[in-house]
């Protein structure tokens, strides 16, 4: 899933100078999941920026609306009404989907709620790490399952640098250092033989950006091919 | 290799010696934060007839300073033998490479590959990190451009050659993944090892034992502490260096004033041992700040 983190709060306030009618438009999936941009997050700040307004006795109505996924188009459609009767909104939505609102919506500022953070995973209530980069080449089935790219600090693909400090990293001595995890875990599953395996340097050129992905049976669809 | 001109009399170089096994002594030159080079040359002025080559270091410690390029150009037309660190952290494989041609059109013939400290280590830590390549790749894309293709695949014109060295932290606990990567290192073409800062020979044996079949020369690092380092260390503290309790405790509570001597007599001692032992073929001597001292302590 996308991890995000609510902007402080005197941030989006200042981004709203100007504008006397917000929508706070939530995302029912990744952002919601981590507590970041839900329908709840949505009606906090939607209520936070009318309380804010009242304190300093500025014109501001904001109202808050959530849809399943503000990546889909389908799902954007549904904030129509909503937008076209305000002068900005907030999108709490991730950085992807922050920008389909705004593609959607190209008359209306479009401003971010959140902070968008990584691909990660949820290790308990309330915490998420990351694990992914989508650097388009996995490495994952020859570094034991964890990924260098990510978990190593420096992105190193043929070992740990000289810094690693009893196991842990040496950029941050809370965090294990990955090259000791791949070590130990391909020796766990008896593939010592991939320790040995010197990975070639990664292809950029498979990874440009911005990315695009076309699944096989729609190339014809988009005269691919 | 060429000999190296030193005054009227012509030296062998680092190259040359790494090859005949002679002991050699190695200190790191700091490019400095400053476009005048004249106070780095002064501080190494008493190194003279001490130090065989001089290691040039790449943004140490992720601190900026000034072209090593241009310092290692600069010292060795002062007729120093000259090995320059190339790091993958500032750089990606363009530029990697091209720093590579300018070590061969200066006439540097030895380079060390490593991957960099972090930026978290060092004065810009809101720099994007770069490690396009980390230390294995670059050593085969050099010995790639030895055989007439850059990092691109492209033909190269003219030839280059180079004696090659890696980092390696002989201390790191645990040893697995680091051998793992010395290996790798080999694998690729490397020809010495320069290891991160020991301060007593039997922090060496696990590394020495392990690495006994590899044909690569190994040089154990040393390295003279401020004090300042002394007083903040704990494991992590400097990257990829690990001062025993007992030698910490000893320094700090010798203070300030004492230290300075001790430390200079510890770092003799070690250097003397290394040189003993046969172990090795070389020290590589570091000294954050202390560089007038190295010239006293040899």
């Amino acid at each position: 899933m996308i991890v995000a983190k609510l902007k402080p709060f005197p941030e989006v306030k200042n981004m709203l100078v100007g504008y006397s009618r917000v929508l706070v438009a939530g995302c029912g999936t990744c952002v919601a999941v981590c507590l970041a941009g839900g329908e709840k997050e949505a009606g906090i700040l939607a209520s936070q920026l009318m309380l804010a307004a009242g304190i300093d006795k500025t014109d501001l109505q904001a109202t808050a609306a959530t849809v399943e996924r503000q990546c889909d188009r389908e799902f954007l459609r549904l904030f129509k009404d909503k937008v076209s009767q305000v002068d900005a909104v907030v999108s709490l939505a991730c950085g992807a989907g922050i920008q389909f609102l705004s593609e959607e919506y190209p008359s209306v500022p479009v401003i971010p709620g959140v902070n968008t953070s990584f691909i990660g995973v949820a290790e308990a209530a309330g915490e998420w790490t990351e694990r992914c980069r989508a650097c388009n080449q996995c490495y994952l089935g020859i570094t034991g399952g964890i990924c260098p790219v990510t978990m190593c600090s420096k992105g190193l693909l043929n070992g740990p640098c000289c810094g690693t400090v009893h196991g842990k990293c040496e950029v941050d001595p809370e965090r294990n250092c990955a090259w000791t995890m791949i070590y130990e875990r391909l020796d766990k599953q008896s593939r010592g033989s991939l320790q040995e395996m010197t990975v070639s340097p990664m292809k950029y050129d498979m990874c440009r950006r911005p990315g695009k992905v076309v699944h096989a049976a729609y190339q014809k669809r988009f005269h691919i091919g | 290799m060429p000999l190296i001109k030193r005054g009227s009399i012509l030296v062998k170089s680092f190259h040359e010696r790494l090859a005949s096994d002679d002991f050699q002594v190695l200190a790191r030159v700091i490019p400095p934060k400053s476009p005048e080079l004249s106070s780095t040359l002064s501080s190494i002025s008493s190194w003279k007839g001490k130090v065989d080559s001089l290691l040039v270091s790449d943004n140490q410690s992720a601190r900026m300073g000034i072209s090593s390029l241009v310092l290692a150009e600069r010292l060795g037309r002062d007729g120093n033998d000259v090995i320059m660190t190339i790091s993958c952290r500032d750089r990606n494989r363009i530029a990697l490479g091209s720093t590579a041609l300018g070590c061969a059109a200066l006439s540097i013939g030895s380079i060390l590959c490593v991957s960099g400290d972090h930026f978290n280590f060092g004065d810009h830590p809101e720099a994007k990190p770069v490690y396009d390549l980390d230390s294995v790749q670059l050593i085969s894309m050099i010995r790639e451009m030895e055989k007439g293709r850059d990092g691109g695949g492209n033909a190269l014109e003219g030839a280059l050659s180079f004696c090659l060295g890696a980092a390696v932290c002989a201390t790191a606990d645990p040893l697995g993944p680091q051998l793992m990567k010395a290996r790798k290192k080999v694998a690729a073409g490397v020809d010495f090892f320069v290891t991160l800062p020991i301060f007593t020979i039997d922090q060496l044996g696990p590394f020495l034992d392990a690495a006994k079949d590899m044909p690569v020369k190994i040089i154990a690092g040393v390295l003279l502490p401020s004090y300042a380092e002394i007083v903040r260390y704990q494991d992590g503290s400097i990257p990829g260096t690990f001062i025993p309790d007992s030698v910490v405790r000893a320094w700090r509570d010798d203070g300030e004033d004492d230290f300075l001597s001790t430390s200079v007599e510890h770092v003799r001692k070690l250097v003397s041992l290394l040189r003993e032992s046969g172990r090795v073929t070389g020290v590589c001597i570091s000294a954050n700040g202390r560089e007038l001292e190295i010239g006293s302590l040899l």
